[in-house]
């Protein structure tokens, strides 16, 4: 997976950490930004930005914690590896079970942090990529008519035209032609695939 | 047979309180391989007037679930055979998405996270406080017997 436009985004209050982090992070090239706050994050971070957040929880001003919960509203799905001097169980329980990645404690193992890291980033670059097809599969089924809708649904069922016809009371012919439109539309080069576009696009269409 | 009791037939209706509900109870699932412990779940457990089954290891549970019923998972991490993780990963592996809460005897954040990334749906340290214990085991009832 290709992550080499990703970004890796440290928030923590101290300043020794960050350098460190960002240090560390940078010795295995990956690109690093690194932010005082929480606010000053938030203040810069564009959702469509690829990455994930290394995140401290004590801090002044909003928390991680408040931070998670800030970013699960805005629905962004960057992922969250939370760092921390002072966490517990039910912390560390209560931030996975909203979606953090991970939870670390100081001090760390370099080479199993910077492991986690890249682990993450191939995650939301995977998790980007199907995103965009998914955007590009509902930009093509929006050309579609009402009836050719109807049609595909029903040939991804694996349903003979002669069916399909016979189900929506046209002529066999005129099931072609939709069909034939619905490929041509969708893009799609077989069966095989239109299959799995309707799949991925399930919620959409 | 009318067409309503036929309904209330297809439904499933709860022979303890004759009340109508969408499906059997849930079962709670006591796997822990340290008798004491499981037993001391067991009469805690038993506040909640719930069916509970025993079990010493994940492969008796694997066993005994075959049955069908549905059921909450109360383990042990640490079991002789199959950890709780492992089993944990094994129900979610076969589909099988019943509510589980994993007991910890040591407060490792590791294992914690693990846990809760395996699919379970909270993570308990021993000692734990009856209370909350029971509060938790009733929310996960709670969202086994909604769906």
């Amino acid at each position: 997976m290709d992550t080499s436009g990703a970004t890796v985004f440290v928030v923590d209050d101290d300043d020794a950490v960050r350098d460190s982090l960002s240090l560390l992070l940078k010795s295995v090239g990956l690109h690093t930004r690194c932010f005082e706050s929480a606010d000053a994050f938030l203040g810069d971070y564009d959702p469509a930005q690829l990455g994930c957040l290394l995140l401290d929880i004590r801090m002044p001003g909003m928390s991680g914690i408040d931070l998670q919960r800030e970013l699960l509203r805005r629905e962004a799905s960057i992922p969250i590896i939370f760092i921390t001097a002072h966490g517990d169980i039910q912390m560390a329980v209560d931030a996975v079970q909203h979606g953090a990645v991970d939870f670390i404690q100081k001090p760390f193992d370099d080479r199993e942090l910077v492991s986690k890291v890249k682990a993450s980033l191939a995650d939301s670059a995977r998790h980007h990529e199907e995103d965009l097809e998914r955007y590009e599969i509902h930009k093509r089924s929006i050309t579609l008519t009402a009836r050719e809708r109807e049609v595909m649904s029903q040939v991804v069922q694996g349903k003979a035209n002669k069916v399909i016809a016979s189900d929506l009371g046209v002529s066999q012919r005129t099931v072609e032609i939709h069909r034939a439109r619905v490929m041509e539309k969708m893009k799609a080069g077989s069966l095989a695939q239109l299959v799995r576009m309707v799949l991925i696009a399930e919620a959409d269409i | 047979m009318s067409r309503n009791l036929r309904t209330a037939w297809e439904l499933g209706m709860d022979q303890s309180s004759g009340s109508l509900v969408s499906a059997p109870a849930s079962v709670l699932y006591v796997v822990d391989g340290e008798a004491v412990e499981r037993e001391s779940l067991v009469s805690l457990l038993g506040r909640l007037g719930r069916e509970i089954r025993e079990c010493e290891t994940a492969e008796a549970f694997l066993d005994q679930m075959r049955d069908g019923r549905p059921f909450v998972l109360i383990a042990s991490t640490h079991l002789p055979g199959l950890s709780g993780i492992e089993l944990l990963r094994k129900l979610r592996a076969r589909g099988i998405q019943a509510p589980a809460i994993l007991i910890s005897d040591e407060s490792d954040i590791p294992t914690a996270v693990d846990a809760i990334r395996s699919g379970a749906a909270d993570f308990i340290e021993r000692p734990y406080i009856d209370r909350i214990l029971l509060r938790r085991i009733e929310a996960a009832l709670e969202s086994s017997e909604s769906c």
